[in-house]
C-alpha cells in the first residue's frame, strides 16, 4: 500500500513539474515568435576528481574517483524586448567514472532562461530566470532519476573587470526506481534515497585579471535533503530520511538525511580563442546534518569550454 | 600672307609652350603633398595594433574636408572594425549583418546615442559631430566594444598589424603627431612629437599600453558538482 501511493505520488510530481515546465516553453516561445533568434551551441568537456564521491563522514565509506565529462547544449535566444531575452535549449550530459562505474551518466534535459537587463551597458542590473529539467540514467539503475532546478539570481559588472551576482536556486530531485520501501525483517525503511530536494543561497564573484584569465569565486549555502553512502551505522540510521544498500558501493548503504551544506569554489578561467575557454577549479564543502553527521569533500574540475 | 602665316605658328607655338609649362606644374604639385611612416610601438618594442595617429600643422592652418558616409558593421556579435577614425562630420551607418538585433549605444561625451533594437540597417546614419573618442557596446551582448575616433585634423591614420602606417598627402612644413590608443596610459598628448613632412622620413612612438581588461566572449564553468 505504501509502495503503491508512493508511486502514485511521484508519478503526479513527475507529471505535474513537466506540465509546469512545457507550459512555460509555450507561454513564453509564443512571445518570441516575433523576435528574430539565433543558434546556441554550448561544449563542455573536461574530468573531475572528487575525493568524497559518496558524501561519507566515515573513513570506511568515503571513496575518492574522477571522472571524464561531456556535455552538449543547443538551442536558441530571443531577444523579445530591448532588455528581455530569452534562451531556451536543449541539453546532454554524460559521465564516465574511472573506478565506480555505477555512477556513469547520460543525461536528457530541457533548459529555459529568461534574461531581463535594467538599464544600458554592463553596469546595468541583470536578472536572470532559470528553468531546468532533466532526465538522468545512471548504470546502477537505481539512481535513475528527474531533476529539476529553477533559479534566480542577479549580477552586474563594476568596470569592465568585475562583476557581482547573487542568486537563489530550488533544486529537486525524483528516485525513478523506487521500489518504495526497503526491509530487513519486519522493519522497513523508505528506500527513495534520491528523492532530495534543497534550497540554495549563491554569492559570486568574477575578477578579468589579464588579457587572457578571469579568476571566479564563489559561496553557496544550501539547506535541504542529501544523499550519503556510508558504512552501516546506528547513528546514521536513525538520522535519515531513507535507507538502503549502495549497488554501486558494495557493502554501504545510501541513507537520505536533512542538512546544511556550504560550498566555496575557487576557480580560473583561460580564454584560448574569443569562444573557448579553459577551466580549472576547485571546490570545498562542509555538510553537517543536526544528528551530529558530518562530511566534508574536494572536487577539481578541469573543462574546456566552448559557447558559439 | 607670309607674316599672317609666322603670326599663327607663333601663337601655336605660344600655346603649346604654355600648355606644357601648365602640365609641368599640375606634375610637380604632387611633389608639395607627401607622405609621411608612422611606427607604433608598446613598452615592450612591440607594435602596437589599432593605434589612431593624427597630426595637427604647426601653423594651425588646417585644411578642411568633405565628410564622406562611413559604415562600422556588426558580424556574427563583434563590431568590425574594432577601431575606426573618422573627420567631425562623418555620418556613420552601424548595419547589423547578424541573424540577431543589436541594440548599439554609446555613453561618450563626444557622442551619446542609442540605437535600440535593430536588424539590417538603420533609417539615418548617425552623425559624429564632435571631435574626440566614442566608445560602443551593445546592450545584449557585453563583449561587444568597438571605439571611432572623431578627427578634428583630415591628417590620421590607423596602424596595421605591424604597428606601422602612413600619413597621406600633408603639404611640406611642420608638424604636431600625436597618437591614440583604446589601451593607452596617459592622454594623446603626453606622446606628442614635432616632424618635419618633407624633412623626416618616420615618426616613432613608444606608448604605455596597459592590459587589456574587457568583458570577454568565452565561457567561464563555474565550480560545484557536489
Amino acid at each position: 500500500m505504501y509502495k503503491e501511493r508512493h508511486q502514485i505520488s511521484l508519478h503526479f510530481q513527475s507529471t505535474r513539474f513537466a506540465t509546469v515546465f512545457l507550459a512555460l516553453l509555450v507561454v513564453f516561445s509564443n512571445s518570441a515568435t516575433d523576435a528574430r533568434a539565433y543558434w546556441t551551441l554550448d561544449a563542455d568537456v573536461g574530468g573531475r576528481y572528487s575525493d568524497n564521491v559518496t558524501n561519507s563522514s566515515s573513513s570506511a565509506g568515503k571513496k575518492g574517483d574522477s571522472a571524464t565529462l561531456a556535455e552538449l547544449s543547443a538551442g536558441a535566444f530571443y531577444v523579445v524586448g530591448e532588455y528581455t531575452g530569452i534562451g531556451i535549449s536543449a541539453n546532454l550530459k554524460g559521465g564516465t567514472n574511472a573506478t565506480y562505474g555505477g555512477l556513469n551518466l547520460f543525461s536528457t534535459g530541457l533548459s529555459y532562461r529568461v534574461s531581463q537587463k535594467f538599464g544600458l551597458g554592463p553596469e546595468a542590473i541583470r536578472a536572470v530566470l532559470s528553468l531546468s529539467g532533466s532526465r538522468d540514467s545512471y548504470v546502477d539503475s537505481g539512481r535513475d532519476s528527474n531533476s529539476y532546478r529553477a533559479g534566480l539570481s542577479a549580477s552586474r559588472w563594476f568596470g569592465e573587470t568585475i562583476r557581482l551576482g547573487i542568486g537563489y536556486e530550488y533544486d529537486k530531485r525524483e528516485q525513478l526506481n523506487s521500489k518504495g520501501s526497503f526491509c530487513i525483517g519486519s522493519y522497513c525503511y523508505n528506500d527513495d534515497i534520491y528523492g532530495v530536494a534543497g534550497n540554495t543561497g549563491i554569492l559570486s564573484a568574477d575578477v578579468i585579471v589579464t588579457e587572457m584569465d578571469m579568476l571566479a569565486f564563489s559561496y553557496r549555502h544550501r539547506s535541504g535533503d542529501v544523499t550519503s553512502v556510508d558504512a552501516y551505522t546506528p547513528s546514521v540510521l536513525s538520522a535519515s530520511s531513507a535507507y538502503a544498500p549502495d549497488k554501486t558501493f558494495g557493502g554501504l548503504y545510501a541513507y537520505r538525511l536533512s542538512a546544511v551544506t556550504d560550498s566555496i569554489s575557487v576557480g580560473v578561467s583561460r580564454e584560448l580563442l574569443r569562444k573557448m575557454s579553459l577551466n580549472l577549479d576547485y571546490t570545498y564543502y562542509t555538510t553537517g546534518t543536526g544528528g551530529g553527521i558530518n562530511y566534508q569533500g574536494n572536487i577539481f574540475n578541469l573543462i574546456v569550454a566552448y559557447s558559439m | 600672307m607670309e607674316i599672317q602665316n609666322g603670326f599663327r605658328s607663333c601663337a601655336k607655338l605660344s600655346a603649346l609652350v604654355a600648355f606644357n609649362v601648365i602640365f609641368a606644374l599640375l606634375q610637380l604639385r604632387p611633389a608639395y603633398s607627401q607622405n609621411i611612416e608612422v611606427l607604433v610601438r608598446d613598452a615592450n618594442g612591440a607594435p602596437a595594433f589599432n593605434a589612431v595617429v593624427y597630426a595637427y600643422p604647426a601653423d594651425g592652418n588646417v585644411p578642411g574636408w568633405s565628410p564622406k558616409t562611413v559604415i562600422v558593421d556588426q558580424i556574427d556579435k563583434e563590431f568590425t572594425p574594432s577601431v575606426t577614425i573618422v573627420p567631425v562630420g562623418t555620418p556613420i551607418f552601424f548595419p547589423n549583418d547578424d541573424d540577431i538585433r543589436h541594440h548599439v549605444y554609446s555613453f561618450s561625451q563626444a557622442k551619446m546615442f542609442e540605437l535600440p533594437l535593430y536588424s539590417g540597417k538603420q533609417a539615418k546614419p548617425v552623425v559624429f559631430d564632435k571631435p574626440g573618442v566614442v566608445a560602443l557596446g551593445c546592450n545584449i551582448h557585453d563583449w561587444m566594444v568597438a571605439y571611432i575616433y572623431v578627427s578634428d585634423t583630415p591628417y590620421y591614420a590607423k596602424t596595421g598589424k605591424d604597428g606601422k602606417t602612413r600619413l597621406e598627402n600633408l603639404e611640406p612644413g611642420r608638424y604636431n603627431f600625436f597618437v591614440w590608443h583604446p589601451w593607452m596610459k596617459g592622454k594623446p598628448e603626453d606622446y606628442r612629437k614635432f616632424a618635419t613632412v618633407g624633412g623626416d622620413s618616420r615618426v616613432e612612438f613608444d606608448v604605455k599600453l596597459r592590459a587589456n581588461l574587457h568583458i570577454r566572449r568565452a565561457p567561464a564553468i563555474g565550480g560545484g558538482g557536489y
